[in-house]
């Protein structure tokens, strides 16, 4: 019985268990340990018929275990193990319970098998993982999260309508696949578009996770995203539209990528172009790509982190992870320096390197369904990848010119995550076998082929070519402390300042109108007073002869016409 | 001091001999390109070198590409002040 209750309850009671602990090297091993048992868990199986509840009319199924949902939520278990490492030495309760918490939340939604229980767990995972940004105790932290909360918040919010007039159409909560052909479903395709960060709903990405504390970047960047893509290929695979959003995620953030000066922030930039490729497959939707999408969600969140982690060491031994402050950090940081080249590979796809072998599948899927302009974008969004994440990052953190910052190296703890995911990543590179014998479907591909290993190393070469020529010439962007203005602009400056202009336009329309309606009704008043007033004609004061006399004049009056 | 792979390429001449290897690699996989045939999705792939040609011409299109980004929508650090983390430092190494 203890073995088949949802997965999620282990994270959820472990998180609670947490608090109670002395903070210190119980309290993190113990965070640790939790997702390990829960990954035990799971490959133990066990809920074959689900784990199913009735609720008031509805029946909701709390664990819907197939192959789809198995990835991620193996990925996310060993996502929550490595994050839980690399934030061993923290002292403190409010980050290792979220952590779990909000673990735990992602890994309920995968395993949800309706929409009710989706909506749950999708909710948690917003309120949970706001802490993590909260967590860094800064006024700017503050509004960030604040502006992630608000927008996590509507997409649950946006889903539970999309749900509720989905149930009121079809009867039914089961989550599985939707068409794209009515407002209920399109409810929850913008929901998950907005987890997502499809173009324009992307910017609570890139805000809040160079906000969130070292260790909470390397956790957030697991989950919120890869549970969005996980609904997609759930509740829309082949969707075609899908396709040409996932096009527009891959190009997009190669340029802003290319000159933010924040290393934490390129790599959200990076993340939200690898999701590209994740959309693309889903929107492609056959079995290739769709195995190509869980593959390379499994991939991607392994490099990302090991990035994330690499960075936030660096931003953890010199205080900063901005590119025109660091530099040459090889000299003391050669371990960290080695980690983040083996990421930088990885996402670059370098053959022997886990991207290689999952990002090839869905471009193959692309390929086969002859979507000709899609494939090319997909090879200009892989040189994109390579220019930012596979250069960018190591190059001016710990080559380029010297910083003369000679920080120690990370703390073992550190090392010791970064490590397991380097392993981890050149281990699916070099047995992609492995990765493929648990994707949701059969998958007969051979990535080590003579031309595929050929040609990507042909693109990777030439394009790093370019950025030797282009760098000699001095030409790249030059790495200044700036920022650069994205869509979330409209909502951060430009909305509130037409709201400012409208209220103001407003009051001033109250006043000049309250002055009108004030002249005019003086005017109406004195008019009355004329009329009415204690000198007026109707209120004058007459003699009681005046009063006879009128009274006689009536009476003559009515006798006339009385008498004629 | 601990091995230091890096260490090794400060050494003069060193990275001068890595970046002759690296150019000769890439001239390698340029000629070789004319010996393979290689299994195509479309047209456009089959075209001599492609790859490289298109890794090439893509690369600096990002880079000129963002440039120009930089150029048009480039602010100072403190553009959204404290209500973004952007020109704040990270906090004094609470976590240790």
């Amino acid at each position: 019985m203890l073995a088949t209750l949802p997965l999620p309850i282990y994270f959820l009671i472990g998180g609670l268990i947490s608090i109670f602990l002395p903070k210190g090297f119980i309290k993190s091993s113990f965070v640790c340990l939790v997702p390990v048992i829960a990954l035990l868990v799971l490959l133990n199986g066990g809920w074959d018929d689900g784990f199913k509840v009735q609720f008031l009319d509805l029946e909701l199924n709390f664990m819907r275990v197939d192959k789809l949902s198995t990835v991620f939520g193996i990925i996310f278990c060993i996502a929550a193990f490595l994050g839980n490492i690399f934030a061993f030495h923290l002292r403190e309760s409010t980050q290792p319970f979220v952590a779990l918490i909000y673990s735990g939340a992602a890994i309920g939604a995968v395993f949800a098998g309706d929409l009710v229980t989706l909506f749950v767990y999708w909710e948690l995972t917003a309120i949970s993982s706001v802490f993590l940004i909260w967590a860094r105790k800064t006024e700017g932290a503050y509004h960030s999260g604040m502006r992630y909360l608000i927008i996590q918040v509507l997409s649950g919010v946006v889903l539970l309508f999309g749900v509720a007039l989905f149930y009121f159409e079809k009867g039914s909560i089961s989550f599985s696949k939707m068409e794209l052909d009515s407002l209920a479903t399109a409810l929850i395709f913008v929901a998950f578009g907005i987890k997502c960060a499809f173009p324009f709903l992307h910017n609570w990405l890139q805000d809040s996770y160079p906000s969130a504390t070292i260790t909470g970047t390397v956790i957030l960047s697991a989950f919120t995203t890869k549970l969005a893509v996980y609904a997609l290929a759930r509740g829309f695979p082949g969707t075609e539209l899908l396709i040409y959003i996932g096009a527009a995620m891959t190009v997009f953030p190669i340029f802003f990528a290319e000159v933010e000066n924040d290393l934490r922030k390129v790599l959200a930039y990076s993340l939200n172009n690898q999701l590209g490729f994740m959309v693309v497959g889903v929107g492609v939707g056959t079995e290739l790509a769709l195995n190509g999408t869980a593959a390379h969600a499994f991939s991607h969140i392994l490099y990302k982190a090991l990035l994330f982690m690499s960075v936030g060491a660096v931003l953890f031994r010199t205080g900063t992870s901005r590119a025109s402050e660091l530099g040459g950090l090889y000299r003391t940081m050669p371990l960290t320096a080695t980690f983040c080249l083996i990421g930088a590979a990885s996402i670059s796809a370098f053959p022997l390197f886990s991207g290689f072998v999952s990002k090839s599948l869905i471009m193959s899927g692309a390929g086969k369904e002859h979507y000709q302009f899609i494939w090319l974008i997909l090879v200009f969004a892989s040189a994109g990848v390579l220019s930012h994440s596979g250069i960018k990052v190591p190059y001016f953190t710990f080559f380029h010119h010297d910083s003369g910052k000679r920080p120690n190296e990370a703390p073992a703890h550190m090392l010791l995550a970064m490590g397991l995911t380097a392993i981890l990543c050149i281990y699916i590179g070099i047995f992609p076998n492995n990765l493929y014998a648990i994707m949701p479907f059969e998958v007969k591909y051979n990535p080590y082929t003579f031309e595929h290993i050929l040609t990507q190393l042909q693109l990777l070469c030439f394009a790093i070519l370019a950025f030797i020529i282009l760098s000699k010439l001095r030409q790249l962007p030059s790495e200044t402390r700036s920022i650069n203005l994205d869509f979330d602009w409209t909502y951060r400056v430009f909305l509130p300042f037409l709201l400012r202009k409208i209220i103001f336009i407003l009051e001033l329309v109250e006043q000049k109108g309250l002055k009108l309606f004030n002249k005019s009704l003086r005017l109406v008043l004195d008019k009355v007073y004329h009329v009415s007033g204690p000198e007026g004609v109707m209120t004058r004061i007459l003699t009681s002869g005046t009063m006879v006399l009128f009274i006689a004049i009536v009476l003559l009056v009515v006798l006339g016409i009385i008498l004629f | 001091m601990r091995f230091n792979p890096f260490i090794f390429f400060e050494k003069a001449n060193r990275l001068r001999v890595l970046l002759i290897v690296f150019l000769i690699l890439c001239l390698c996989l340029f000629v070789i390109d004319f010996f393979v045939k290689r299994y195509v999705y479309f047209e456009i792939e089959s075209t001599y070198n492609f790859y490289s040609i298109y890794g090439f011409i893509m690369f600096s299109i990002i880079i000129f590409g963002s440039r120009l980004l930089r150029l048009l929508l480039g602010r100072p650090e403190n553009f959204y002040a404290k209500k973004a983390v952007d020109s704040e430092d990270y906090p004094g190494m609470e976590e240790k």
